[in-house]
């Protein structure tokens, strides 16, 4: 019985050994690297920031928590760089965490609640000083980037995502995607006046959209998942309002100049948007990624970030090749990696 | 830290102390044990009702973690989902029966235990294999494992009145009544009970976040919750006795869900009524025994959320669920020889509906059948039994039939050796058909799913030392599931697809000691204690970064231990104390995914008063996390701190 006894007590200090997360000053000014933000998983609070130094490829996987002591929260969606801020959309915990661009320190958690409920912010995009946000309770909001205050909630259609900013005009893909018959539109605004100026038809569940010119776009029509398949189109919004339907297998797009990544689970295919022209349907070979999750195009070193979400339920890698498709390297984060910014 | 290891020295002194002094100043040791938490057959775990009332445990799912075994998922105290797997294998391969006849959710292939009662329970088996008694329903034979629950008004009693009554006040709101009443007259008995509790549910809690320490308050926690039923029986001939039961219990709780870090919104509701009407007709001559017997399993589940962003200002959804169970069981004697056959045939029939779009109102028709043969020779006993099942769902015009077989052989030695002790072996196969969500649920559910399978080897034996004061028993398993049914995201973390891919291997080695000490006439000292250690690999993929890493929220290492002091059978005072090593809650083994383990303690004091005639009282208070533990079984399911309850019990008998 003595025996038992002293078992249990090791067992009770092993079970309660308990882990400090020291601020780490070590990066203290961010350059040559990625900050890559890492989605978590729905309610585990598990969304995070990785770091990854281009010069010696280490990866750290705590960066907001070594910057700020606390977690991140619960589903990382959107993570921009605007201005001397890198802005940080949580969605579920429904913050927006506002960082030094230089140094990764907090500058203000923005709470993106109202009346008792949360608002589920979605996205990001920028114009004139001001930070749009797409929210899934129907509205976008305007939060001036030098007070970091909400300015205006601008009312558009049912679950908004992703937006980008053409020719002075937001375009907001409005998903529908928690009502049964799914919206079928994207917004308009007009980024001054600050209203909606139009909905426009393009198609069930829009999601994804990529600017081509003054007055083009390219959107992802998801559908439903099932009997409505999804599509690429392409819309001309401009006074005479036109649209597109281009024939390629799509679950995800990306801009790379002049041409359109456009990519499923198992291929990833080169469009020319001006020639209306798939140049590759294998233009990246697939091989050693498990779950492409999303692809991005940093313009600044003309190439390609491929972020593989490893069955969704294990820690993630980036890829990275060239611009031209060749690999150069991969770094091991943290859980559903889905954005970065990248620091020259 | 600290606070926990001196609790722990406090509560376990007396075995230091008392227990040497025993042994050496009391020269014999009366043998008074019971069978609460030790084998009975070498498959088999009980509880009693004694027990029950000292673990003061909110429901059924709470009592269920001290078997040696099972891993309980606790979605955060009274009115929280709680449910179970046993040795690493889902709680859809445990049967739940209640006093003989079985209890089924086939919507979601498995019971919320938080729903099932225990103040009128007389005892809590649980068995893993085939049950001593052969005349349970079939669907409940064919099952890997069994708990079965019985309870004070289905027990047959001597006197022609018996009553119960318990009132219960504890933090945080809660308030519980229960009564029973019991009446037995010519070859028939007749009992009524009913209870209600409430509980208000806002209990503060800590939580750390990174190098913050949080407190804050669990909100939308509250419960209201209506239980009754009526049990009748009569012998209605010498060999013939007919038995019926009905239970009813409706529901209204709000779901707390996960602590997510900076939202504390919480809106979400679950309505639910669950009612269940029973009928067997038993038959018996000198030979054997036949039960013929219908279950009929009506239960409604309403969920709420108001803050859901759709264009109808939130969720608003119904689900309706229908079983019912014909089947005949039955067991006989082998003329002139020790081997005895059993077995029977059992027709269900189950349907789902609901004001959901994304479900079809399946329905599904089950055709399950045993056959076994039980054998008790001089030195040892055997079973071998075989079953069917097979199954038809329906969904509109789609038809499609599944058919899995299962088998079991049980060994056991029967009478002791110094050495061997009473050692026993088994080994079964047995499997669980895919829920009615995970066939048709949305775009995810598949109608192709396969059945999961679950191959167990199990060997262990038991041992009595110190004039049969001390018990020890001892087992080792390996099991193995194929075609392990889980929800993959297959384009997307909004896309997911239910499809058979997963298996698991299970090692595991379960111990559990008991020792009872007389220390006098009037005081004696009991303490006891199960450990349960688990390897539960995920094996589906050798290229994957979690290959042969442990299962989510499985522990490597649970212990649960208690010590009861019993002053001249009146007076008492009982320390229970729980830990769980570590878990992961994903099943990649990094650490980012532990989940911290912990130890909790609860302390019951209570005094018995023998009143006048047959009147009996009982007052006990129980500490429930003595030392103010933060801990959760599921990540950000935070359970409560340090609370109290007070029970005030009344008996007639």
């Amino acid at each position: 019985m003595r025996l038992i006894s002293l078992c249990l007590l090791l067992f009770v200090l092993v079970a309660c050994k308990k882990k400090t997360n020291p601020i780490n000053s070590d990066i203290s000014q961010l350059s040559h690297g990625l900050l890559v933000l890492n989605e978590g998983l729905f309610n585990l609070n598990n969304a995070s920031l990785s770091w990854v130094d281009l010069n010696t490829s280490s990866v750290s996987d705590d960066f907001f928590l070594q910057k700020t002591g606390r977690k991140l929260g619960d589903t990382g969606n959107d993570l921009q760089r605007y201005g001397g801020k890198i802005y940080v959309l949580v969605n579920v915990s429904s913050t927006i965490e506002v960082l030094n661009t230089s140094t990764g320190q907090s500058v203000k958690q923005i709470l993106m609640q109202e009346n008792g409920k949360a608002k589920q912010p979605r996205n990001l995009a920028f114009y004139g000083g001001k930070l749009f946000v797409s929210c899934f309770d129907g509205y976008v909001d305007v939060i001036d980037t030098t007070t970091l205050n909400i300015e205006k909630r601008i009312k558009v259609g049912s679950n908004p995502e992703n937006m980008v900013v053409n020719n002075h005009r937001l375009y907001v893909a409005n998903s529908g995607g928690l009502i049964p018959s799914l919206d079928s539109t994207i917004s308009e605004i007009d980024c001054q006046k600050l209203v909606e100026v139009k909905k426009i038809v393009v198609g069930k569940n829009p999601g994804k959209m990529v600017v081509q010119d003054d007055s083009t776009l390219f959107v992802h029509v998801r559908g439903n998942y099932s009997s409505i398949p999804s599509e690429l189109k392409k819309i001309n919004v401009g006074f005479i309002e036109h649209q597109e339907s281009i024939p390629v297998k799509i679950s995800g797009m990306e801009k790379m100049e002049n041409q359109l990544l456009v990519y499923t689970a198992e291929t990833v295919s080169l469009y020319d948007m001006k020639m209306n022209t798939i140049i590759s349907n294998s233009f990246i070979p697939l091989k050693d990624i498990k779950t492409l999750y999303r692809i991005q195009y940093v313009d600044a070193v003309k190439q390609l970030f491929v972020f593989d979400a490893n069955a969704y339920t294990n820690t993630g890698y980036i890829h990275r090749f060239s611009k031209d498709g060749q690999f150069i390297q991969k770094y091991h984060v943290g859980l559903n990696p889905n954005s970065l910014i990248y620091y020259e | 830290m600290l606070k926990n290891v001196l609790v722990l020295i406090l509560c376990y002194l007396p075995i230091f102390v008392i227990g040497q002094e025993n042994e050496k100043t009391i020269p014999e040791v009366r043998i008074e044990l019971a069978n609460d938490s030790i084998p009975l057959s070498g498959v088999s775990q009980q509880i009693s009702a004694k027990k029950i009332s000292l673990y003061a445990s909110e429901d059924i799912g709470a009592l269920t973690q001290k078997i040696a075994g099972i891993t309980l998922k606790n979605y955060g105290g009274i009115g929280g989902m709680k449910t179970i797997a046993y040795r690493g294998i889902s709680g859809a391969n445990t049967a739940v029966i209640l006093d003989g006849f079985a209890l089924q959710n086939t919507m979601v292939g498995q019971l919320d235990l938080s729903n099932l009662q225990v103040d009128n329970v007389q005892s809590l088996t649980f068995t893993s294999g085939v049950p001593s008694d052969e005349l349970l329903p079939i669907s409940a034979l064919m099952q890997g494992n069994i708990l079965s629950i019985n309870t004070f008004e289905n027990k047959p009693t001597n006197d022609t009145m018996e009553v119960r009554y318990s009132s219960k006040f504890g933090s945080f709101g809660q308030l519980d009544n229960y009564g029973s009443y019991k009446r037995s007259v010519a070859n028939s008995l007749l009992s009524v009970y009913g209870k209600y509790r409430s509980f208000s549910g806002n209990y503060p809690y800590t939580i750390e976040n990174g190098n913050l320490r949080t407190v804050s308050m669990r909100r939308n926690n509250q419960l209201k919750e209506g239980f009754g039923g009526i049990n009748y029986s009569k012998d209605l001939k010498p060999y013939l006795k007919i038995r019926t039961s009905i239970h009813f219990n409706q529901s209204e709780r709000g779901l707390p869900g996960a602590v997510i870090l900076y939202n504390e919104t919480s809106n979400q509701q679950l309505n639910q009524q669950n009612t269940y009407g029973n009928i067997v007709l038993e038959i018996k001559n000198g030979k054997g025994k036949m039960n013929i017997y219908n279950s009929l399993n009506y239960g409604y589940l309403n969920y709420k959320d108001p803050s859901y962003l759709n264009d109808s200002g939130g969720l608003n959804q119904w689900y309706f669920n229908t079983i019912n169970q014909t089947g005949v069981t039955m067991n006989r004697k082998i003329k002139d020889s020790v081997f005895m056959l059993y077995g029977g045939v059992e027709h269900t029939f189950s349907s789902l509906t609901a004001t959901n779009q994304y479900v079809f109102s399946p329905k599904r028709y089950h055709l399950q059948s045993v056959i076994g043969l039980k054998s008790t020779l001089k030195t040892f006993s055997f079973t071998a039994q075989i079953a069917n099942h097979t199954l038809q769902n329906q969904q509109g015009n789609s038809v499609k039939n599944t058919t899995a077989w299962n088998s079991y052989f049980q060994l056991e030695k029967r009478n002791y050796h110094l050495w061997l002790g009473i050692p026993r072996a088994w080994l079964k196969q047995t499997f669980r058909m895919p829920s009615f969500s995970e066939l048709y649920y949305n775009s995810i559910g598949n109608k192709d799913l396969k059945p999961e399978l679950a191959l167990q080897y199990s060997v262990g034996t038991s041992y009595r030392f110190l004039k049969n004061s001390l018990h020890i028993s001892i087992d080792a398993y390996y099991n193995k599931v194929e075609n392990k049914i889980l929800a993959i995201p297959t384009k997307n973390l909004f896309v997911w697809s239910i499809l058979n891919v997963g298996k698991v291997q299970i090692f595991g080695v379960d111990l559990m000691l008991r020792k009872n000490w007389r220390l006098s006439d009037k005081l004696e000292l009991d303490a006891s204690m199960n450990y349960t250690f688990q390897q539960v690999q995920d094996i589906s993929d050798q290229k994957a970064t979690n290959y042969k890493n442990q299962l989510a929220y499985f522990p490597a290492h649970t212990l649960q231990s208690e010590v009861s002091l019993l002053w001249n059978n009146e007076t008492g005072i009982f320390i229970s104390n729980s830990i769980i090593s570590k878990r992961f809650v994903l099943n990649e083994n990094t650490t980012s995914n532990e989940l911290q383990g912990f130890s909790t303690f609860d302390i019951t004091c209570y005094y018995k008063m023998n009143s006048y005639k047959k009147n009996k009282l009982k007052v006990s208070m129980t500490i429930k996390n003595v030392v103010n533990t933060p801990y959760q079984y599921i990540s950000y399911f935070v359970m409560p701190g340090r609370n109290y309850l007070m029970t005030l019990s009344y008996a007639f008998n």
